[in-house]
């Protein structure tokens, strides 16, 4: 049953607005005085020369996995350029040169200045190949060619950024369980 | 008021005045500037203000490149932004009318440097020669209009406004000039006739006279609570600032009046804004607190002790170097809790403030009891049981009552920015229904009050 | 002498304004020729040891009724209103009034010689007030004239505020 809340109609005080706008100019001198006197209690981060910690769930700019092999893990199937709302992803396929995988990209650009961060392209991919969990938020360049981001720089992570529990990262070049990987997936694994 | 400016600049049909006169005479004329140099303080007030009250640190990072950037808490910001509105280009609309477009943002500006010369900044000097006593007006014109001459003023600006608000030739600047001049003419009557009760209790419109009378009774805000609340409210609809800003409201009509304008015509209308408030609040504090008196002591009392009332000025400078001083202390202690980057350079900046402010403290404070031992203000002479005193004795005191009046005017700005950042935007309706049905009303019945007491306590004639 | 420079200052000012209203385009010129006109009216004024008149003829007359005046301009659309003629030469029938008034004008001046003492500041405010409001002077029937203006002026007020709220009887305003 719905709550109904009868409005109550306002005092002789209250309509008078006066004593109302002294108890308004009390509630802002009131944060006024504990911000001059406690600075450290405000909650806000000098940005950025205090880095802000995003949390690793949240959508920042993409990154491309990569095989242990330093290979991308992207299949070039253009689910995610066809999921992506704001058009903003190019693929060029090319055949892979792993005979168990059909096709890899030649090309793969996402422009960040059109993308929504929608994470539409994260859903859309079957072989998990883009993630969006590089916690980075704040992209700004200085000319907009810049803000297209291809695919050297979407593959450019370091293991060492992402937890220990996450097995994909971890087994990509660099990561700790490149041993491990190596043995499962039986490939070599190239550093470059 | 022409004549005085005459008889004042060109020495025409008055006796010769000496160099001392002809220096203060001429020097007043800098009190022309205060607004001016109010701003800065005001601006860096506001912010400053508006971010503590939203719980936030404000601007802080523009630096002068010395001592690893010295920010000074963002009172640097103010400059660099004067840096920004100079050296925009200064766009001009193509369908804009070219000559009102540019000469209009400039009219309001320049009424904010005419005002300052109707306010008395400080009590007649009087002062012994040695022969005969010289004596000099606390105000630019002391004319017998006063006030009044600054209320012709700033019912003068509204041109400014509407001027450029019909020759940037856009439908949003021509709504937002529209409504500030209704708001305007609105206000400029209870504004008027508020003020009328304590021009029936003083006798006069000129200020120095409502001064002298505030400083032998009363303040004046004791004697006319309501007169102070309507002409307080008033003024700030004046201004155009919250919660009266519905000319430049961004939500409706995206900036009003200065819409089109950018770079330094923008800062005409922005720092007149301001300037506008600083005369205001100076106003205020002459009408209604008493101007350059300090409670309880008389402008001849203030000579005889001017000693002391110097030294307390200096100490109190001191104290406050010596509160900046601890205030540096603790952002210190939180800054390098932060773990910023910058850690280094900004303890390097917070160390040289400490130390400069450490040192300066004390010394001004010494300078106070220095004062206080080394002056002795003593009467040259007696006419009529009042003490006279040297040039020197008179000047000091008018210093600190330019001290105690601007000091008196911050409390009013802060009261500006107090406002704005608490009270939401009336609507428009409101504001007229406020400014027709309410303040008006109550300047009538103020005014018809104050007449009628006035009359039974004093039983003229 | 610096009077005499600061008259023809404000008198040519003001003869400028004055033309200008005549031969304006624009409706909004010739209303801010109209208001120089006016301040350097005040300044006449002022010149002729009147301060008080000088800066009362700003304040309601430059500052609020010309402000209205403009008001009015900006509301109203004028934009073809500079299709208009805008000098009627029937107007030049009319220059005889004008051209009589300011005889007369002279003639009395010229008459009565008005010898005033320019020196004394006789337009304050107070001086006017006791010249209109200080009834133990014999010769003082102004403070009547002045309530019946007053009465006068408020009977226009409310006249005006009927006029213009048509519906006051049949619509509930809504506050
Ligand atoms: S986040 Fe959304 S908009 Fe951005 S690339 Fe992925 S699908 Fe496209
Ligand atoms: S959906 Fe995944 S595998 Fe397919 S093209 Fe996009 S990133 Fe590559």
């Amino acid at each position: 049953m719905a709550k109904v809340i009868q409005r109550r109609s306002l005092t002789l005080l209250e309509r008078s607005y006066l004593w109302e706008i002294i108890k308004g100019m009390g509630t802002t001198f009131k944060h006024l005085f504990r911000n001059f006197k406690n600075p450290e209690k405000m909650q806000l981060m000098s940005y950025p020369e205090v880095e802000v910690q995003t949390p690793q769930n949240y959508r920042g700019s993409h990154r491309l996995m990569k095989r242990p092999d330093g290979e991308p893990r992207c299949v070039a199937c253009y689910m995610c350029s066809t999921a992506c709302p704001a058009r903003c992803i190019t693929i060029e396929a090319e055949p892979s040169s792993d005979p168990r995988i059909e096709k890899k990209p030649r090309k793969f650009e996402i422009d960040w200045l059109v993308c929504v961060f929608c994470g539409l392209c994260e859903e859309a991919c079957p072989v998990d190949a883009i993630r969006m969990d590089t916690r980075k938020v704040a992209i700004s360049h200085y000319t907009r060619k810049e803000f297209i981001a291809d695919m050297p720089r979407l593959l450019n992570w370091d293991p060492k950024d992402f937890p220990a529990n996450d097995a994909q990262s971890q087994k990509a070049p660099g990561g700790k369980q490149n041993q491990q990987a190596k043995q499962i997936w039986g490939l070599e694994v190239k550093h470059s | 008021m022409i004549d005085q400016i005459i008889q004042m600049t060109l020495n025409l049909d008055m006796p010769q005045m000496s160099v001392l006169e002809w220096i203060i005479t001429l020097g007043k004329f800098a009190f022309v500037f205060i607004p001016l140099a109010f701003i800065v303080v005001m601006i860096f007030m506001e912010r400053k203000g508006a971010s503590l009250i939203q719980d936030r640190l404000g601007p802080n990072r523009s630096a002068l490149p010395v001592f690893g950037g010295l920010r000074f808490f963002g009172f640097v910001h103010n400059f660099t932004d004067g840096i920004k509105l100079f050296t925009k280009e200064t766009f001009i609309p193509t369908y804009a009318h070219k000559v009102w477009y540019v000469v209009a943002p400039g009219i309001g500006f320049l009424v904010a440097f005419l005002t300052p010369a109707v306010i008395p900044w400080f009590a007649p000097l009087t002062w012994w020669t040695g022969d005969h006593i010289s004596q000099v007006s606390g105000m630019i014109i002391d004319s017998d209009t006063g006030i009044l001459l600054m209320f012709a003023l700033s019912s003068l600006s509204i041109y400014g406004t509407a001027m450029s608000a019909w020759a940037s030739n856009s439908k949003y600047a021509l709504l937002g000039g529209m409504r500030a001049t209704a708001m305007m003419i609105s206000y400029e009557v209870s504004m008027g006739l508020s003020l009328m009760g304590i021009f029936l209790l003083a006798g006069s419109f000129n200020l120095q006279h409502i001064v002298a009378w505030q400083e032998a009774h009363v303040w004046g805000i004791f004697v006319q609570p309501v007169a102070f609340f309507v002409f307080l409210t008033s003024m700030i609809a004046e201004t155009g600032r919250a919660p009266f800003d519905v000319a430049e409201s961004e939500s409706e009509i995206v900036a009003g009046y200065h819409l089109e304008y950018s770079a330094m015509r923008f800062g005409l209308f922005y720092m007149g804004e301001y300037a506008h408030i600083v005369i205001a609040s100076i106003i205020i504090a002459t009408l209604f607190l008493g101007g350059y008196a300090i409670p309880f002591v008389s402008t001849d009392l203030l000579r005889a002790h001017v000693d002391i009332a110097l030294a307390l000025c200096l100490g109190g400078l001191g104290t406050m170097i010596g509160g900046f001083h601890l205030m540096v202390r603790r952002w210190k202690k939180v800054y390098a809790t932060m773990g910023a980057k910058d850690a280094g350079t900004r303890n390097r900046e917070y160390s040289f403030l400490q130390f400069t402010s450490g040192v300066a403290s004390p010394v001004v404070l010494a300078l106070a009891v220095a004062v206080f031992f080394l002056l002795n203000p003593m009467a040259a002479t007696t006419v009529d049981g009042t003490p006279i005193f040297p040039a020197w004795v008179s000047i000091a005191a008018a210093a600190v009552q330019v001290v105690v009046l601007i000091a008196k005017a911050f409390l009013f700005c802060w009261i500006w920015i107090w406002v704005r950042w608490t009270l939401p935007r009336f609507r428009y309706d409101q504001v007229m229904s406020l400014g027709w049905k309410i303040l008006l009303n109550l300047a009538l019945v103020n005014l018809v009050v104050t007449a009628i007491i006035a009359k039974l306590v004093t039983g003229v004639r | 002498m610096i009077s005499i420079i600061y008259f023809s200052l404000f008198a040519s000012i003001a003869m400028g304004c004055g033309l200008y209203l005549l031969i304006a385009k624009h409706p909004l010129y010739g209303a801010l020729a109209l208001i120089g006109n006016m301040i350097s009216l005040a300044g006449i004024y002022s010149l002729l040891s009147a301060p008080f008149l000088g800066v009362v003829q700003i304040l309601t007359y430059a500052g609020a009724i010309m402000m209205l005046v403009v008001f009015v301009i900006m509301v109203l659309n004028t934009a073809h209103d500079h299709e208009v003629p805008r000098f009627d030469w029937r107007g030049v029938y009319l220059v005889p009034v004008p051209a009589a008034l300011a005889l007369l004008l002279l003639a009395l001046v010229y008459f009565n010689s008005p010898v005033a003492d320019a020196t004394a500041l006789r337009g304050t405010a107070q001086n006017i007030s006791q010249f209109m409001f200080d009834t133990s002077r014999t010769d003082n029937g102004y403070w009547i004239l002045f309530e019946f203006i007053g009465l006068l002026l408020l009977g226009a007020m409310v006249s005006a505020v009927l006029i213009a709220k048509k519906r006051l009887s049949t619509h509930k305003e809504d506050v």
